[in-house]
């Protein structure tokens, strides 16, 4: 019987669709200079393709608040050159991890870092487990595992609009990142869809999603991971 | 070793676990003055997710038809008025965390000019559509 996903989406797990399998996590800490001055935080990941990443920042080791990547420290010391005072992107390639700061704050400091990656839809490499890097339940009842729905790839994105169809009648929770010149980036950061202009931008609704290449560019490859698990 | 990808779920491999979820609107009020050299914000907090917990965000905007966007920082172009003169300036809607169980949802004006900045009229509500997640770190 093919699975019903109105169902389905009530359970906190179910067999009948995937859960995100985290395949590499690493974290660290290190001193961010002022000025920046092209600063990158470079982390080899030793995988054998490149990773879908994310994860957080701090600017203490306990993580007590904590940042994501595409997001910050407010309000800035110079609203001319950055919305964020300090603020950490993220990105990716076929042999390294790579964090890249801005900060206007006017001074140094240390820069604690999580990273974690999720494999491709088109890869099927054998990996190292890491659940012993984790906490101390890889699986508890406590919480709700969002379930994949889609997980595919668009290859070789040139200027226009890409719908992928899911049909589930509601905003569903989505992933996705963008390489670019060979790197993947998360899509965290965008513009609105009346200014579009250097992002790809990923619009969601009840029966799709939209990737909108804009002008001028060629995207190498839009990943996706779309969940049955309704959004908020 | 393991394939990931060929298993439904596999207790060898971390996973991400979703602990809450909420959603918020935040109003930016049409001609308003923003101070030269200034900026304006306008924000709600949600005291959702563990501490340590990540996010996944998709924001919406009343000036652009509602449209959802996967993003946790979006910007827009807007056309105001300095001076009397007619002035593109930026908003930007986007969510950080404030303290360890507060994210903040705000929408963000700033004036780089250094006279007064009058906003277009209309006010834009942001909705912001937030699902927090415990990643594997202990």
């Amino acid at each position: 019987m093919p699975a019903d996903i109105q169902k389905a989406k009530n359970f906190l797990l179910t067999t009948d669709f995937p859960l995100d399998k985290v395949i590499y996590l690493n974290s660290g800490s290190v001193t961010i200079n002022f000025p920046t001055a092209g600063q990158q935080i470079v982390i080899p990941h030793n995988l054998p393709f490149t990773p879908l990443v994310s994860g957080s920042w701090a600017l203490n080791p306990t993580f007590s608040t904590l940042y994501e990547y595409g997001s910050g420290t407010f309000p800035s010391n110079d609203i001319g050159s950055s919305v964020f005072n300090i603020s950490m992107d993220i990105k990716a390639d076929t042999t390294n991890i790579t964090i890249l700061p801005t900060n206007v704050s006017g001074s140094s400091f240390i820069l604690y870092y999580r990273v974690f990656g999720l494999q491709p839809s088109d890869n099927n490499s054998d990996l190292l487990p890491t659940a012993s890097s984790g906490d101390n339940f890889v699986l508890n009842t406590d919480y709700n595992y969002t379930k994949l729905y889609l997980n595919d790839v668009i290859l070789n994105a040139t200027t226009g609009t890409y719908t992928v169809l899911h049909n589930l009648g509601y905003l569903p929770q989505v992933m996705a990142w963008v390489e670019d010149t060979g790197y993947t980036i998360p899509i965290d950061v965008s513009e609105a869809p009346d200014t579009f202009g250097i992002y790809v931008t990923c619009i969601v609704n009840t029966t799709s999603i939209q990737f909108i290449v804009p002008a001028f560019l060629t995207i190498d490859r839009i990943d996706y991971r779309l969940y049955i698990d309704e959004n908020s | 070793m393991p394939k990931p990808n060929s298993f439904i779920l596999t207790t060898d491999f971390a996973t991400l676990k979703n602990d809450d979820s909420s959603s918020t609107t935040v109003v930016a009020p049409g001609l308003a003055v923003v101070p030269g050299s200034s900026y304006l914000e306008y924000h709600s907090d949600l005291g959702i997710g563990v501490q340590g917990s990540i996010t996944r965000i998709q924001i919406s905007s009343s000036k652009n038809s509602n449209i959802i966007q996967l993003t946790r920082n979006v910007s827009g172009s807007r056309t105001g008025t300095v001076l009397g003169f007619s002035t593109p300036y930026s908003i930007y809607a986007f969510v950080y965390r404030l303290d360890a169980n507060t994210i903040r949802c705000q929408a963000y004006i700033p004036n780089p000019y250094a006279d007064p900045l009058t906003t277009e009229a209309g006010d834009e509500t942001f909705t912001f559509y937030i699902n927090t997640f415990l990643p594997p770190y202990a």
